[in-house]
């Protein structure tokens, strides 16, 4: 009984980590990929552990899987986030199927702020990089509220 | 426990698109996206392993391993974005 009850979690968390493999394989650009990689895998990991929760039952176990399933469900959206970003800055290209941009006002207000903090910043070397990227940080976030 | 060996399989299975991918991957963000279905597939394998082995203390290290997971993807952004200047 044990066995069937934790068979359905099991298989769905495996079945997504798979979907979310062949995504990684056959679609078509970054975006795309961190999509598959951010949502299914990490619904597939927390279905796994649940799975694994139903087999091995104490309470130690509970805890220790609750608190995983708590971050994994918090960190794992953020860090595709960031890396969608990161990536999307690093000037990443689209599929040819992509048809909205939102992010390509935000991405040339930021770039001309950076120009404009270059410009008043003339001696650069490795100072400017760091100085260079915080605008555009802003810059991102206040696009996603808007 | 013949589900859980089926589980095991199908996880290594879907390791080898992230080694493809790590591999022939065009850009720097589809390896570190790669690389973050590589923790994903170890994690879960681990959390397979400590029912399969009967052994759990290592749930631990996938709690752990969620940690480092998050704070290694974080860095591969920084990274990737840093790179392209």
């Amino acid at each position: 009984m044990r066995t069937v009850l934790a068979a359905v979690p099991l298989l769905v968390g495996t079945g997504l980590i798979a979907v979310s493999a062949l995504g990684l394989l056959r679609l078509p650009d970054v975006y795309n990929r961190m999509n598959a990689v951010a949502k299914a895998a990490s619904l597939g990991v927390v279905c796994v552990l649940l799975g694994v929760l139903v087999l091995v039952f104490d309470v130690r176990s509970a805890v220790v899987i609750a608190v995983a399933v708590g971050l994994q469900l918090v960190s794992a959206p953020v860090g595709g986030y960031a890396l969608a970003v990161a990536s999307y800055r690093a000037g990443s290209p689209l599929a040819a199927v992509t048809r909205f941009d939102d992010l390509a006002d935000a991405d040339a207000d930021a770039d001309a702020d950076a120009d404009a903090d270059a410009d008043a910043d003339p001696d650069g070397g490795p100072d400017g990089g760091p100085g260079r990227d915080r605008p555009g940080g802003a810059a991102g976030g206040g696009s996603t509220g808007g | 426990m013949f589900l859980l060996d089926v589980v095991l399989v199908v996880l290594a299975l879907s390791a080898l698109p992230v080694v493809w991918r790590l591999t022939v991957g065009p850009t720097d963000a589809d390896r570190a996206a790669a690389l973050d279905l590589g923790f994903f597939v170890v994690l879960a394998a681990m959390a397979v392993l400590a029912a399969r082995l009967d052994f759990p203390p290592l749930l631990d290290l996938v709690l752990t391993g969620t940690l480092v997971a998050f704070l290694a993807t974080v860095a591969l952004a920084r990274l990737v974005h840093r790179r392209s200047r």
